[in-house]
């Protein structure tokens, strides 16, 4: 569990390496996000700065990857997921601070050496280029019927409400998906072409790349979506962790591989081009775009095929704004399952009720309501529908084996397990006083 | 490589692409014995599918200006036919009574021709 969790936060890093040290090579005139002329790009200082960045980044590296190793030896669960958070989040602010710090060297060597690259892009019209229009709509079509498909099985069939649950929010989720890929797809064709130098041919070919390859993407996420959604239908909830790991690996690799598609083309039309184009200054650290001069909040990324955001917009500033709160949110968040994992489960009995209490959250089972209750050695099969699942806490619905959906609030390793039944719900807890209350209850 | 591709037209792209290679092997851009990118690498670099440009090396083989090797890959012919194939004189044929018919004239039909012939951009 603690490896899973320890590989699902680290895998960025390698990604965000690969990326940055892509940029090392030059394309669309571009070393480390800086406009160069041929000279400039060939010139052996920059040679020499470019290779020293690159050793630095991959001791960067090595050096976050290894502060992350202790997360393995961490008995719980939250506690791994909190280092990794906090991990994430130094290691983010570390390894950009590299890169910005390895763009203002060399964009110091170019202001010294004098090298002049251009202005800033103008708006061009794509229609002298004369481009792909995009595809038919109809295209996304398909993947989003296909999403939705496992709704008819929750309408007609008798089917278990805890899965009925699991279809029904699958489904949705795939539905929300393949529609985002529709309506981010559309957006690549209101960019500027990437213009970089006075040759139409290039200007024309890398605006071709970028397109192709964003289509190609977008449309194989939503189809790979759709069938996701049939095949956990079809699997009737077998499979249902693997099939969403192959899914996710899946996206990925079909975004890893467009993306350097794109910037293998790229660094190949680049040929020996004269900069004509030169945004530099509107790239805070090589990474951020800020042009106020500019209206529009989604921007091509200079290099690769993606999309990225002008922070001077308000609307490039609400999302500014709301991924630092989601980032640093995550650090409560962390706090809050450690204490949740921590706490213990109280169970008690009244004249009038079963009261289990477990933090904040209070189940109050009236006694006239118990229809039977059960002391188990042992929690059987469960899985998650909503709520907290560790190896210490298991708390929300669950979908158990032999009973269904059920309420749970339990450390899974203290036994014993107490079940109580009533008319509409099964619950599950576990504590000190379990084997005491069932005793109570049942002379 | 960089190849002048026009997606207004009704000319197929694969048809393009094959058309662009065979300028080039006729005003020297590309000469006898040079090795063309794969198809996977040149597909990329048009941002076309792989397919696309498989049937434009396809044609240019049936044509006979390209050779492909698995191990050594595509190169332009070393012995590009040196007499005018008969399907050639046909589709001269049939190009200039197209032209004359959409009302170009002689002046402009031989312009045109001179400027192909040249290398100069169409």
């Amino acid at each position: 569990m603690n490896l899973f969790l320890v590989i699902c936060m680290w895998i960025f890093l390698p990604i965000v390496y690969v990326s940055m040290r892509n940029n090392t090579v030059c394309k669309k005139g571009l070393i480390l996000s800086v406009t160069l002329p041929p000279e400039g790009q060939r010139d052996e200082e920059v040679q020499v700065y470019v290779a020293q960045f690159r050793k630095r980044l991959l001791w960067t590296a090595v050096w976050l990857t290894a502060a992350l190793l202790p997360a393995l030896l961490f008995p719980r669960v939250s506690v791994v997921i909190t280092w990794a958070v906090v991990w994430m989040l130094a290691a983010m602010f570390v390894i950009f601070w590299v890169y910005a710090k390895g763009y203002a060297g060399l964009k110091a060597i170019k202001r010294r050496r004098g090298w002049k690259t251009g202005k800033p892009q103008p708006a061009m019209e794509t229609e002298p280029l004369k481009l792909p229009k995009p595809i038919r709509t109809g295209w996304f079509v398909p993947p989003m019927i296909l999403s939705v498909l496992p709704v008819i099985s929750c309408i007609f069939d008798v089917l278990d409400p805890a899965w009925k649950l699991l279809l029904t929010v699958n489904a949705a989720v795939c539905l929300f998906m393949t529609a985002c890929s529709l309506a981010i797809y559309g957006l690549i064709f209101r960019q500027k072409p990437d213009v970089v130098d006075d040759n139409p041919d290039r200007t024309a070919a890398l605006t071709r790349v970028r397109r192709y390859n964003w289509t190609k993407t977008w449309l194989l996420m939503a189809w790979l979506t759709g069938a996701y959604s049939v095949a956990v239908w079809i699997g009737q909830g077998k499979g249902y962790f693997a099939m969403t790991m192959v899914y996710t690996a899946a996206i990925l690799a079909v975004t890893l591989a467009t993306e350097f598609a794109v910037r293998r083309a790229q660094h190949r039309l680049n040929g020996d081009t004269v900069p004509v184009v030169d945004e530099d200054d509107y790239w805070i650290w090589g990474q951020f775009y800020y042009n106020p001069h500019d209206k529009k909040t989604f921007i091509n990324e200079r290099v690769g095929m993606g999309m990225s955001v002008n922070y001077a917009t308000p609307a490039g500033k609400a999302v500014a704004v709301f991924a630092v709160v989601v980032l640093l949110a995550m650090l409560p968040l962390c706090a809050w399952l450690i204490a949740d994992e921590t706490a213990v489960t109280e169970l008690s009995v009244s004249s009038e009720a079963i009261v289990a209490q477990h933090r904040n959250t209070v189940y109050e089972i009236p006694l006239e309501d118990i229809q039977d209750m059960q002391l188990l050695d042992q929690l059987p099969p469960a899985a998650k529908l909503w709520g907290s699942g560790t190896d210490r806490l298991l708390k929300g619905k669950f979908s158990v084996e032999g009973y269904g959906a059920a309420t749970l609030c339990l450390n899974p390793q203290a036994t014993p397990v107490l079940v109580i039944q009533t008319a509409g719900e099964i619950y599950f807890f576990s504590g000190a006083e379990a084997e005491a209350i069932y005793e109570q209850r049942n002379e | 490589m960089l190849l002048h591709l026009d997606f207004t037209l009704h000319v197929p792209i694969y048809q393009q692409i094959c058309n662009e290679i065979v300028r080039r092997i006729a005003t020297g851009q590309l000469r006898p014995g040079e090795l063309l990118p794969p198809i996977r690498t040149l597909a990329e670099d048009l941002g076309v599918n792989m397919m696309t440009v498989s049937k434009a090396y396809g044609l240019l083989k049936q044509e006979g200006y390209i050779q492909t090797d698995r191990r050594a890959g595509t190169r332009i012919c070393e012995d590009l036919q040196q007499t005018v194939p008969p399907q050639l004189r046909q589709q001269l044929k049939r190009s200039v009574s197209e032209a004359r018919a959409c009302g170009m004239t002689l002046e402009e039909i031989l312009e045109l021709c001179r400027a192909v012939y040249e290398g100069g951009a169409v």
